[in-house]
């Protein structure tokens, strides 16, 4: 029998995307609200990669990605997409999204996103949300699976990614070392 | 290694979100517009506002 041990703290990375690049101004602090300090941030990036959006939240659409500074319990991605949900809903106008945010962590060998929308491959994490392994660490990059979304599969995205996951480590390892001072 | 071009394309201040640039001796990143300096240690970059140090004109 495998004795269950606590997993590792994750790296929390969010994605927004918005027509109205303004709004991103206002949107910045309800985000560190629920994660905390920012400690990486992208330029804005083309969201061109579907037009799934364009009759809800018009086009063309651009996007940033964040990372945030503490390390959260995996068990939270629900109560976080949850709460992004909700930041998503202060900026409706008219019944229509104007900002989209993806939540989701990042572990040493993995990606994964929460998203409210089922499928195959995805696991209910609780609270009406579930789990999307978008991609994998393997040979020293992220990898793409057969259902990840065209827009994490470009270089921007997984370049970020794999800087996101640098720094993670690095915080990690702080973080452990620290546990280790305070309960030797 | 270094911090690589690619990288410092998709990144900008977490303060300002403006452009970064990499110092003359690519041991931190400048932000023009705030005048603040993120030091990169082992080839990471503390892009953190609270940890920048200010450069002076």
């Amino acid at each position: 029998m495998s004795v269950p041990k606590p997993p590792d703290p994750a790296k929390l990375v969010m994605s927004v995307f918005m027509k109205e690049k303004p709004l991103f101004e206002p949107l910045f602090p309800l985000l560190e609200t629920i994660g905390g300090p920012v400690d990486l941030v992208s330029r804005w990036l083309d969201f061109d990669f579907t037009s799934y959006y364009h009759k809800e939240m018009g086009h063309p659409l651009f996007r940033r990605i964040l990372a945030f500074k503490p390390l959260v319990n995996q068990a939270d991605l629900a109560d976080i997409k949850q709460a992004t949900n909700d930041v998503e809903q202060r900026f409706v106008r008219d019944n229509q999204r104007r900002i989209n945010i993806d939540p989701g962590y990042l572990l040493p060998s993995r990606f994964v996103l929460a998203t409210g929308k089922d499928y195959a491959h995805r696991i209910y994490i609780g609270k009406h949300i579930y789990a999307d392994l978008t991609l994998m660490y393997i040979h020293k990059q992220f990898v793409p699976l057969d259902w990840t979304y065209p827009d994490y599969r470009s270089t921007d995205i997984l370049r970020f990614l794999e800087q996101v996951r640098d720094k993670y480590q690095l915080d990690l390892k702080a973080q452990k070392a620290q546990t280790k001072r305070n309960h030797p | 290694m270094g911090i690589s071009k690619e990288l410092l394309e998709i990144l900008v201040c977490p303060k300002c979100k403006n452009e970064i640039r990499l110092t003359e001796q690519e041991d931190g990143l400048i932000c023009d517009h705030c005048r603040l300096l993120y030091e990169i240690k082992d080839d990471i970059p503390i892009m953190l506002v609270e940890e920048a140090k200010p450069v002076n004109p």
